[in-house]
């Protein structure tokens, strides 16, 4: 049997509705909005809702009982805001500092568990565990590892003679960031390596005979081949660590809430207080129009920077 | 037999029937409690009062997260209670924005005599709190003591330290390193949860005692400037390492499961830590309470304490009658005498003090109240530019950022937020021209809208 498609014909523009429904119905168009309604509603009461919810109150102030309008105030307030400005700097800092480590991790992880050697499922599994747990269970597990007192890491050191005495890595300004990040890269870095391995796999192996047949050495075979042909993943992969990394706070409200002395604190993690409010005071108000505002403009600050990433990396796109 | 199980079915049927006509002819009044530590106790007395009578029954939903938030989204959707707690203590709490918003109800004209007379409901006012002018809305049956120094005594003697001859801010710094140097970096002089109001638990109160408030009643402004030797004193626990390591992270429970491992000489909480100490973290060691210092050693001014489990009845409620007969068996003898028996809250009044006088209370007697324990009449929750000021002045403790220059800067952003929210018609500036710091109770209230 021989299937023969069938060219759709061309639209009338002047069908009565009864006749485009039939039409519909017979081209399964009405099918495809049946099948992607559902994904519409949730995206729509989950996403769109939610957003339009929020920022309508950018221009007031609400407590979450009135809302009183102030105009532009919010961000007027916003601009002289030194907790915010100082928070994107530490989401700047802790992204790059998550970003340069975790990458070179997962695709040095990647390369050598895409080998054939022996028990790289189990490393695979091993390194990616931490992706599947709740980041909020894996802070609450780090913050007792980092504990300042009888805490695993200060009593390792401490028998190793490497520390004379307990370390608050959390409570003190100089160490609590590396402790935040050690944890970020911990907790992503298995994520990243599995898209890594992806890719890497979707390299055609003549490309490495070839190659080698030519005389290339292994750093040669990574440098000219396996990099170049990663580029699409790549820029994806980093996209996407980029994007989460500004976005992340949840471990670190676990783990330092923010601390010591706003030290942590990042962007989402200040709108987070903003809104919900911050149990180091007893005396808060939800501000909720002014957290709106500031929720607004970090979503700009995310864009920008994502938008500038990818015409930056527009190069990862060519393969050879 | 089959006629029998007919007959039967017919009997259980018409007296099923006639149990729910009664249970209908009940008004239900819906209780939201926030009260984890007295859940199983009211629950208890609940079930007491809706066996004991057949006109009210109570609905009793415990409900302790968000209370505010949930409230107010109840009441928009028209799933509101009748009844709610009242509480000095909530941190979000703001009767004149409940009352602006018509969400509660004064209970003056619901109130008997009988009422006012056993509660003390017209004395137990406090205006901000649970009174606006005359109109009262909600009356309080307990309190929460002040704040004391709660000392691991084994430690102290070890160390030389007598807490309880503590007399100054200076004295107890000095205590909490001596402690921190006899124990030789297994335990340590002191310990606060700055990840759960680290502020509030001691250096308010300490503050306040020494006649520091936030607030200047007398000219209506906010006024942080005094609180450097309180801030000083704490740079100096920090200097000397005397705080437990990992202070500024711990939340409330983790502090005080430190404390009764026996890891910290001593650290300030109110009365609640009473009930946690017994029941939740029992320390096996003799522990104890002390009154606090001051910055002098002289009094000069009121501890705050909390008063709460007052009742308010929220406006959608059908039958304020029948709400106001549960206010009264919240408020009664039969409810509240095992309560402050069973320490699960302090009486408000001399004549409840006598009456439990027999029972033993432990250390809650440690928490009785003190001649300078009072309400401060409530100020406005502004929303400075910045941190509310129980976290700046916290986060000054751990900086080295000039103190003159930052608390004249945090006076500068309430006052400023002050004055705009007053424009904006949020609040109204609360003077009172006659303040007196030892009696912060009876001077005369003035709201003014500007």
């Amino acid at each position: 049997m021989t299937l023969t498609r069938v060219p759709r014909a061309p639209k009338k523009t002047n069908m009565s509705l009864k006749d485009r429904i039939r039409t519909g119905i017979y081209e399964g168009d009405i099918t495809v909005w049946f099948m992607i309604l559902p994904t519409v509603v949730l995206f729509l009461a989950t996403s769109v809702y939610p957003f339009y919810w929020i920022f309508r109150y950018v221009l007031y102030d609400y407590n979450g009982y009135k809302a009183y309008y102030v105009g532009w105030y919010n961000f007027e307030k916003l601009l002289g805001d030194t907790v915010f400005w100082n928070s994107v700097w530490h989401t700047l800092e802790y992204a790059i500092g998550k970003l340069i480590i975790i990458l070179p991790i997962a695709l040095v992880a990647a390369v050598l568990l895409s080998g054939k050697l022996k028990g790289t499922n189990f490393f695979r599994v091993l390194f990616f565990v931490p992706t599947v747990i709740s980041s909020v269970i894996y802070g609450l597990i780090w913050y007792f590892v980092f504990s300042a007192y009888n805490g695993p890491l200060n009593n390792i050191l401490l028998n190793l003679g490497l520390i004379t005495g307990n370390v608050d890595w959390m409570g003190n300004p100089n160490t609590a960031m590396g402790a935040i990040v050690t944890v970020a890269v911990w907790g992503g870095f298995g994520n990243y390596m599995i898209l890594l391995v992806a890719g890497l796999q979707s390299i055609p192996a003549d490309l490495y005979e070839s190659s080698t047949i030519d005389g290339a050495n292994a750093w040669q075979n990574f440098w000219y081949i396996t990099l170049p042909m990663l580029g699409p993943v790549l820029k994806v992969v980093l996209m996407l660590a980029i994007t989460s990394a500004l976005r992340d706070y949840e471990v670190i409200m676990v783990m330092t809430n923010g601390g010591p002395a706003n030290r942590t604190n990042v962007m989402f993690l200040y709108i987070y207080h903003l809104i919900f409010g911050n149990q180091t005071a007893s005396n808060f108000r939800y501000q909720i129009g002014y957290g709106a505002a500031v929720g607004l403009v970090s979503a700009l600050i995310v864009g920008i920077i994502t938008v500038i990433y990818l015409r930056i990396s527009r190069k990862l796109d060519d393969i050879y | 037999m089959k006629k029998l199980t007919a007959i039967l079915l017919a009997l259980v049927l018409v007296l099923s029937t006639c149990v729910m006509a009664s249970a209908e002819e009940k008004v239900v009044i819906t209780w939201w409690s926030g009260n984890g530590h007295s859940l199983e106790y009211d629950q208890q007395k609940v079930a007491e009062f809706n066996a004991s009578q057949d006109e009210v029954e109570i609905n009793f939903v415990y409900n302790a997260e968000n209370t505010e938030t949930v409230l107010a989204l109840a009441i928009q959707s028209g799933q509101a209670p009748d009844i709610i707690g009242g509480a000095s203590s909530s941190n979000t709490y703001d009767l004149r924005t409940y009352v602006e918003n018509g969400w509660v109800i004064p209970l003056n004209p619901y109130m008997s005599d009988e009422f006012k007379a056993a509660t003390h409901a017209e004395e137990l006012t406090y205006q901000g709190v649970n009174a606006l002018g005359s109109d009262i809305y909600w009356v309080p049956t307990s309190i929460r003591g002040s704040q004391r120094i709660i000392y691991n005594k084994e430690l102290c003697d070890a160390a030389g330290v007598d807490i309880t001859a503590i007399k100054t801010l200076d004295q107890l710094v000095d205590a909490a390193i001596k402690l921190t140097e006899t124990g030789a970096g297994v335990t340590y002089g002191t310990i606060m949860c700055g990840a759960s109001s680290p502020w509030e638990r001691l250096m308010r109160a300490i503050a306040e005692k020494s006649g520091i408030i936030p607030y200047d009643y007398v000219n209506g402004k906010f006024d942080f400037t005094g609180y450097a030797p309180i801030i000083e004193a704490g740079r100096k626990l920090v200097a000397a390492g005397a705080y437990f390591p990992g202070t500024n992270n711990l939340k409330v429970d983790p502090m005080r499961a430190n404390f009764a491992e026996g890891l910290v000489g001593f650290y300030g909480n109110a009365a609640q830590e009473v009930g946690v100490l017994t029941s939740q973290f029992v320390p096996d060691f003799e522990w104890g309470a002390v009154e606090l210092p001051t910055v002098t050693g002289e009094v000069t001014g009121c501890v705050g304490y909390v008063v709460n489990h007052g009742y308010q009845i929220i406006s959608t409620c059908k039958n304020p009658e029948a709400a106001m007969k549960v206010i009264e068996f919240l408020s009664s003898d039969a409810y509240l005498y095992d309560f402050y028996a069973q320490g699960l809250g302090q009486p408000i009044t001399s004549e409840w003090n006598e009456k439990i006088a027999g029972e033993d209370l432990g250390h809650m007697a440690d928490f009785a109240l003190t001649s300078y324990d009072s309400i401060y009449p409530k100020v406005a929750t502004v929303t400075p530019d910045g941190d509310f000021y129980e976290t700046a002045l916290w986060k000054l403790i751990w900086s080295d950022e000039d103190l003159t220059a930052a608390l004249q800067k945090l006076t500068d952003d309430y006052n400023a937020a002050y004055d705009r929210e007053i424009k904006m018609g949020k609040y109204e500036r609360i003077v009172i021209a006659d303040f007196d710091i030892t009696n912060p109770t009876a001077g005369t209230v003035e709201y003014k809208a500007e």
